[in-house]
């Protein structure tokens, strides 16, 4: 048990079973066996050898995968494997010293009943060893990715060199930003601060952040910046375009209000009954029901949207 | 590559007769069923190792008739590519198929 055999041995072995062989004959003949499994598997699809299994190179798609330790997205390339498929006959012989074991049917949730095997369901379990086998037949070895990066390690390593550059130059920017935009606030805040007061308490500090999400409109309109109508929650069955209409005359222009509320309302499509909803004083020059032209741009605007939210 | 032509690409490698090869090649065959059934491994160097793997007993339950059952142990011969061999299909360009 557990011995490690090598090429000797097994040439040895070979001397064993068959009289009358010449020990250099069976040597080169083990070599040659080898060197043509080794060769035919770069040149055929595959090597299959009666009675002891069938070898063929399977080929692995690329794939994208995480660096564990820095979780950096990158890509496993695509590459080939080995696989040893068992002859029926090896694994029968390899099975040897539990080969008097059978499947035994469980009767209850929890106690293992030994049957005897007349009573088993002769069709289920033959249908289970079918399986079974099916499961044991693909053995598959595969290269490690670790050393896969390595050798792509040098041709990539330049191209690292410059990313992390960027990176560097990237977080010195946003520092920069954060720093600056901090001591702004910091210096000019007291006298932004009583505009802000001034305006309706529930949309000031929304307003800012909103103004950065916005796409590029043809018309920069930012209704979260307009003052509040009304703040209402949203009852159950009630949508969007169904307060549009009512206080404004015309559903199309449920955009408006979706993007007065943008900061708490992800999907327009999906919003939880009772989300407290601000309806912004309409401006005249955006949102008129009798102005044909108004309507088309909110309809433009709700087939943006549509098309962002079916998905 | 079928038997067939694998016992005559070894015949030709290795320049013995026919009848030769094809009893040589059941030989070896039987010779690494029989080191794998004694438990042992064989490590041919260069090209990879036949060893055995031990399949645990695990629960099975057939999906139609919902019956469960206790699948025994068992011994599975496995086939481990050598780092020489590994090597070199981790060299084949991926392209190119």
């Amino acid at each position: 048990m557990n011995n490690r055999f090598l090429l000797p041995d097994l040439v040895r072995f070979i001397l064993d079973t068959t009289e009358d062989l010449d020990k250099k004959e069976v040597e080169t003949f083990v070599r040659a066996y080898f060197t043509v499994i080794e060769k035919a598997l770069f040149e055929e699809d595959f090597v299959k050898i009666n009675n002891l299994g069938k070898f063929s190179l399977q080929k692995v798609e690329a794939r994208k995968s995480i660096n564990v330790n820095t979780g950096e997205a990158f890509e496993i390339k695509a590459h080939y494997k080995l696989t040893f498929v068992p002859d029926v006959k090896l694994r029968e012989i390899a099975n040897k010293p539990f080969e008097h074991l059978e499947a035994i049917e469980l009767e209850n949730e929890q106690e293992p009943i030994k049957k005897e095997t007349i009573n088993l369901n002769k069709p289920t379990t033959k249908e289970d060893n079918i399986m079974e086998k099916k499961e044991k037949t693909v053995f598959v070895v595969t290269d490690k990715p670790a050393a896969n990066e390595k050798k792509t390690a040098p041709e990539t390593q330049k191209a690292k060199k410059g990313k992390l550059v960027a990176w560097i130059v990237f977080v010195v920017v946003m520092c920069a930003l954060i720093v600056f935009a901090l001591w702004k606030t910091v210096f000019t805040g007291p006298e932004i601060e009583p505009t802000i007061t001034e305006e309706v308490v529930e949309s000031a500090p929304v307003a800012p952040v909103v103004e950065e999400v916005t796409p590029p409109a043809p018309k920069v309109v930012d209704p979260a910046d307009w003052e509040t109508l009304k703040v209402v929650p949203l009852q159950k069955g009630k949508r969007l375009t169904l307060l549009a209409l009512e206080y404004y005359g015309n559903k199309v222009f449920w955009v408006y209000i979706y993007e007065a509320n943008r900061s708490h309302i992800k999907n327009p499509n999906k919003i939880l009954a009772g989300t407290k909803i601000r309806i912004p004083k309409p401006d005249p020059a955006v949102i008129n029901a009798k102005d044909p032209e108004l309507v088309r741009i909110a309809k433009e605007k709700e087939t943006k949207y549509r098309a962002q939210f079916s998905k | 590559m079928t038997n067939k032509e694998f016992i005559r690409a070894v015949q030709l490698e290795s320049k013995l007769d026919k009848q030769k090869t094809a009893l040589l090649v059941e030989a070896l065959n039987a010779s690494i069923g029989k080191v794998l059934s004694e438990g042992d491994s064989l490590n041919i160097w260069g090209f990879g190792s036949f060893e055995l793997k031990k399949r645990g007993e695990r629960l099975s339950v057939n999906p139609s008739t919902g019956k469960r059952f206790m699948i025994p142990p068992k011994l599975v011969p496995v086939f481990r590519p050598g780092t020489n061999l590994k090597n070199k299909i981790k060299q084949i360009d991926s392209d190119e198929q």
